[in-house]
């Protein structure tokens, strides 16, 4: 009968704390890769419509633009902390006072190859980069960001458009977070 | 004498129907995966996706979720290869198999499916999107169910950008 020498068990071993420690690099990365160009100002408002993406001159399949909007629409509801989140098109929005606009550009794409990730390890990353502007009813910008989604081992490559709403979502919560006031010098 | 036998001769022979063909009000369901988009259902639920009375629905379990299809406003389709082994299961199963067998296992075993991507508006008139992964060629059997009740199958402004 064989039997797995110890070896084999070693090598096993390795792989799974290899993952690991990809998995770790991965977690740790997440929070810098949402580089901010302007600093964000304290927003006290309750409503916000999302828009659908612009694409410009960038070549996406349907299902990855369908995957981007509705992402955004759920991951920023759950968490931006804004009372209603209103669709593109929601007529209900005209009448919303203060309300603030996300609108999301796509400027860059990079489809990856899920089978590429599981048989190379370290190539077929699928990359999503994205201008995330928030506009109040003045047209005033806010907000302006650059956010990136990106799958890099694990998983669809449409799980790339939702790291892009999840990080999306904690940059409008950070924006829309009470600061407490600086005291007056004496 | 002969006229009446021939005429009546005729309806057999040619298969004439005497009124109007009897519509179907529902198609044969066709299985689905739901991979995002809809309501109170959760993604990646198997289900079935039927066409009836100018309605898509979509059963899975208790969830059934339901589509107007007038107010379908774009639907794609398109085919994808999908990793038969995956998910974080597959990940582990993968991490035990000796010889780097797994890269092997990634390679060979995949196979074609139809993606079905729809745009809709809702009765306020926000814009949604829903996504189905369906076996190979089911997608384009079902748009044109959808486009004969009522979907439109152009590009909207504000919508989908054709690529």
């Amino acid at each position: 009968m064989n039997r797995i020498n110890s070896a084999q068990w070693l090598r096993f071993g390795a792989k799974i704390a290899a993952w690991y420690i990809l998995l770790a690099v991965e977690v740790i990365l997440l929070p810098l890769s949402a580089s901010a160009q302007t600093p964000g100002k304290n927003l006290s408002t309750d409503a916000l419509q999302i828009e659908a993406a612009k694409f410009n001159d960038i070549s996406m399949s349907p299902e990855f633009q369908v995957a981007i909007y509705e992402n955004l629409v759920e991951e920023v509801t759950k968490a931006s902390g804004f009372q209603r989140v209103y669709r593109s098109g929601d007529r209900r929005a005209t009448g919303a006072p203060d309300l603030l606009t996300l609108r999301t550009t796509v400027v860059g794409f990079k489809r990856g190859s899920e089978k590429k990730r599981e048989v190379t390890t370290v190539a077929g990353w699928t990359i999503i980069k994205t201008d995330v502007q928030l506009v109040n009813r003045d047209g005033r910008t806010l907000m302006d960001r650059q956010v990136e989604g990106k799958v890099r081992w694990f998983g669809e490559n449409l799980k790339a458009t939702r790291d892009l709403a999840r990080k999306v979502a904690r940059f409008i919560r950070q924006a829309t977070e009470q600061r407490p006031m600086n005291p007056p010098r004496s | 004498m002969v006229a009446p036998l021939l005429s009546c001769s005729l309806v057999p022979l040619f298969g004439l129907q005497l009124g109007p063909p009897s519509a179907s009000t529902e198609e044969k369901p066709t299985l689905a995966t739901h991979v995002l988009g809809l309501d109170h259902v959760k993604p990646g639920a198997k289900g079935r996706l039927i066409v009836a009375d100018k309605t898509l629905r979509f059963e899975s379990g208790a969830s059934v979720a339901t589509i107007s299809i007038p107010s379908i406003q774009d639907v794609f389709t398109s085919e994808e290869s999908q990793e038969l082994v995956r998910g974080k299961t597959g990940v582990l199963v993968q991490l035990a198999m000796p010889y780097e067998s797994s890269r092997v296992v990634s390679l060979l075993a995949s196979r074609k499916i139809d993606v079905l991507t729809l745009e809709y508006r809702d009765t306020n008139g926000g814009i949604h999107g829903v996504i189905f992964r369906l076996p190979k060629g089911q997608a384009p059997v079902l748009m044109r169910l959808l486009v004969g009740q009522g979907a439109d199958a152009g590009a909207a402004p504000g919508g989908i950008t054709k690529p």
